[in-house]
This record gives structure tokens, sequence and C-alpha cells, in this order.
């Protein structure tokens, strides 16, 4: 039993080894830029915002980014787990490996990303001179739970784009209004009562949030966003779970 | 070159225009239909897609700079199919060499095509969104005047813009895949820089500053100015952004023919 898990976790990486390579295939600095993109992005959006939005908001630049690399991985790791098992088709056919596997290689992958992302972030922190705390350590934790909500909406995902190819763009509408309704790069203090209560409730908002006030202001959030972000993780996931053990044979065939 | 060898050449242009737009049209049709993959939706993505795109940014920015949404809509939704125009032809342009390998090997297709046929296909998706436009139009009781005749007019100008710096990515793909990243990064910059959904009033000084020079808000400012305010735009937005298109267009096509005829051996 442990042998097959062995040999299943050593062709996930394999896979998400190819896809690394393959989105840098003709790329120079190659994966030089999963730190580099965040971190033009967040100059770019500061030069921008500093004088509309940031006021009021420490760190600017600090809680763009945070907000940026965790949205990211969400939508890079949802969108390309969306087509792992259409894309995939042959090696399904051929090998006798779980087809979760094509489907958790594309997270995976995303989340090597934002590891990297993760590492420019240590640099801003410096520039910045953010005070490092203990709450740091509850980003993993952060991560964990946004990992298991992903995974649970790429299972989703992958099974429906199969019967219903417009989904690529539904997907983008519904990314659409969840990221722009994520405060990346405002304050959800100025708004109207109806749209911050809205923003709150978005599960994307909850693991940023989260993640800067762990991170950034060494705080731990208000209990109704730990809440959030268990219930939508494990709620998400087992759903997605549960659809993708039901549904992967007819998938199969309609392959 | 000799004097009949020239007009030679004048000859076969007129009909080989015909050819290679015929071509174009082909390959974007072909496009077209493989962009919309279901058949039921089919075209009414390109209406839907900006439309929902408009409608989220007018309803969060409204609440964010307290503006009143009905009169907020026509003003984002200018500016966001102007940006989709120029994303989408820009961008797909971006990728017309490298994506077209085999046709370029294979055949004896202009290059030129490959780059006219993503801004045709940008050109079409624009139009329909259009459709979703003039209803947002009819819906908040937007009155339009005789400067809209002008509008037009704005955007041929921002096509030859488009061609130009279409042309020049496409070539630099070629030889530094590293620009789709590059490209990204700056359109991020061009997105929030070109006034979707905020005035030049409310960033910083040397915001606006920069803004004043970026083509995709300068397009759009003039074609709010002749939809929704009825006004010529001002003289300052004509002569940059006919410099813009003249420039690029000219400059473009230098770097392209330059830039291709080396391409065959590098790709």
């Amino acid at each position: 039993m442990s042998g097959t898990r062995k040999q299943h976790i050593y062709v996930m990486r394999e896979l998400t080894r190819r896809e690394i390579k393959r989105k840098y295939a003709r790329s120079y600095l190659g994966i030089a830029w999963s730190i580099l993109s965040p971190l033009l992005n967040m100059v770019v959006v500061t030069f921008m915002f500093s004088y509309i939005f940031s006021k009021g908001i420490e760190y600017y630049p600090a809680y763009y980014y945070i907000g940026y690399i965790v949205i990211s991985f969400f939508s890079t790791s949802t969108t390309t787990a969306m087509t792992a098992l259409y894309d995939n088709k042959n090696m399904m056919l051929k090998t006798k490996l779980p087809r979760r596997t094509f489907v958790l290689s594309r997270v995976y992958t995303a989340l090597v990303n934002l590891g990297f992302s993760c590492i420019a972030f240590i640099f801003i922190m410096v520039v910045l001179k953010i005070p490092v705390t203990w709450m740091i350590l509850l980003f993993p934790v952060d991560v964990f739970f946004l990992m298991i909500f992903s995974m649970g909406i790429s299972y989703f995902l992958s099974i429906w784009y199969v019967f219903f190819r417009d989904l690529k763009n539904v997907y983008s509408i519904i990314m659409m209004v969840v990221t722009r309704f994520a405060a990346l790069f405002y304050s959800v203090d100025g708004l109207a009562p109806g749209v911050s209560r809205f923003i709150s409730f978005n599960p994307l908002y909850t693991y940023v949030k989260i993640a800067r006030d762990c991170i950034i202001y060494g705080k731990i959030s208000e209990p109704q966003y730990w809440i959030q972000m268990v219930a939508w993780a494990l709620g998400i996931f087992f759903l997605g779970r549960l659809i993708f053990n039901k549904k992967e044979n007819v998938v199969m065939e309609k392959l | 070159m000799s004097q009949g060898q020239k007009k030679d050449k004048n000859d076969i242009r007129k009909t080989d225009i015909k050819q290679y737009w015929f071509i174009v049209r082909q390959m974007a049709s072909r496009e077209i239909k493989r962009g919309n993959t279901s058949k039921i939706l089919g075209q009414m993505w390109n209406i839907l897609m900006p439309f929902i795109s408009m409608l989220i940014m007018a309803i969060l920015f409204a609440t964010v700079f307290n503006r009143d949404i009905k009169g907020f809509m026509p003003y984002v939704y200018t500016g966001t199919i102007i940006f989709g125009l120029y994303n989408s032809g820009m961008g797909s342009a971006l990728h017309a060499l490298v994506n077209n390998k085999n046709l370029l090997i294979k055949t004896k297709i202009p290059t030129n095509v490959f780059i006219i046929e993503k801004v045709y296909v940008a050109m079409i998706h624009f139009l329909f969104s259009l459709v979703g436009y003039v209803v947002i139009l009819i819906i908040t009781g937007t009155r339009v005047g005789p400067a809209v005749a002008l509008a037009p007019l704005g955007i041929i100008i921002s096509i030859f813009v488009i061609i130009g710096i279409g042309k020049i990515l496409a070539v630099i793909n070629v030889y530094f895949a590293d620009i789709q990243y590059f490209y990204k990064v700056i359109m991020r910059l061009v997105f929030y820089g070109s006034g979707m959904f905020f005035d030049v009033g409310h960033v910083s000084p040397a915001m606006a500053k920069v803004m004043g020079f970026n083509p995709v808000y300068l397009t759009i400012h003039f074609e709010r100015q002749c939809i929704l305010y009825n006004q010529i735009p001002d003289p300052m937005i004509w002569v940059k952004l006919i410099v813009y298109a003249v420039v690029l267009y000219i400059l473009g096509s230098i770097i392209f023919n330059r830039g291709t005829q080396n391409v065959l051996a590098k790709i």
C-alpha cells in the first residue's frame, strides 16, 4: 500500500516537473518569473494606487503582494486543473494511475510557484522593515487550507469541463467576480456596508485576510474568518472529491 | 531592379492583396470557430464577457468612489471594451509568428498576414461587444449627439497603433520568449493606467502625466468625449494619437520586415 503511494507521489512530482519545464520552455529566466512577476506587479500597482487606494493601509506594497500571490495560487491551480483530465486523455487510457494524480499535479505546480513567490516576500519584509512575529507560523496553516479548497474546486472543474467546454468562459467570469471582490488593492473599510459584507464572505478574501493579518500585521484574524477558512476548505474538498469519485468512470467513457 | 520588373511587381500586388485578404478571413473564421467551443452560446460570449466585466467593475468602483452607478456604467464600459480591443489585438499578435511555425515554413503566405489576421479577430470581437454597449447606452438613457460620428475615427487610428505594436511584439517573441511575461506586467500597468474606472483627477500628478502618454487611455478619453459628452476630442489627443499611429505603424513595419527575414532560420 505504501509502496504504491510512494509511486504515485513520484509520478506526481514528475508530472509537476514536466509542467514547470513546459511552462517556461522557451524562456531565459524560467522559474525566476515566479518571483519576478508578482514583484513587478506589486511595483506597478503601488506606483498607481499609492495615491488613490492606499489610505489607511499600512505597508501597502506588502498588502497587495500577499493578496496577489494568494489569489494567483488559487486561480492558476484551478484554471490549469480544469483541463487536466482532458489534456492527459492518452496517458490516462494507457496507464493505471489514479486519475486524481493529474488534477493534483496541477495544484502542486501552482504550490511550487507560490513557494518561489514567498521567497521574494522575505526581501519585501526587509525593505519595508515589517516586524517579524511568531504569528507568521499561521501562514502555512492558511496555505494548507487554501490548497485543500483549491483541490476541491479543481476536482469539480476537471470533471465538468469534459462535459461542458464553455466552462472555461463561465469560470473566467466567476474568477473575475471573485477576484475583484477580494479587496486586492483596496481596503474594505471605505466600502458600502453591503459590498463589504459580501466581500467578507468571499472565500478567497478569507484566505487573503488571514495571510495578511498573520504575516504583515502580526495578529490573529477574527474567529469568523478562521471558521470560514476551515469550513470552505473541508466543505468544498469533500464535495469535489465525492463528485469526482462518482463521475470519473463516466468521464473516461466520454473521453 | 529594372523598370519592367517593378511594374510587374505592382500588378502582382493588386491580385495578391485580394488573395491575402481572403487568407486573412479564412484564418480568422477558423480561429473564431475554434475559440467558441460550444454551439449553444457561440458568439454570445463575445457580447457577454465584456458586459459582465463592465458590470462588476461598475458596481465595485461606483461604491469605492461614491459615484452614481447609472452614469458610471457607460463610462466604465467605454473603457473596458477599448482596453479589450488593445489587449486582445496586441496579445494575440504577440504569438502570431511563434504559433504559426508550420504555416510559416510550409507556405509562402506573407508574414504580414499573420499579424493582420490576429488584429482582425480582435476587431470582430470588439464589434460584438458593441452590441452590449449600445444596449447600455439605451438603458441608461445616454443621449448621443453629432460628435458620435467621430467615434469610428478613433478606433481606426488605434487599429494602426495595435498593428504597429503587435508587429514589434511578434518579432521580439521569436528571439526572446520572456517578452510574454514582460507584456503581462506592462498590460497590468496599462490596465490600471487607462482610466477605465477613474478620471485623471483621481490619481497622483506623476501618474496623470504617465497616463497622458498611454495610447489606451487616450483612445478611451477620445471615445468618451465624442460618445458620452458630445464633444470634439481635445486637439492634443488627436495629435498624440495620430503621431502614435503613424510612428508605431512605420516603426513596427520596419522592425517586422527586417526581423522576419531571419525568423525562418530562427524558428
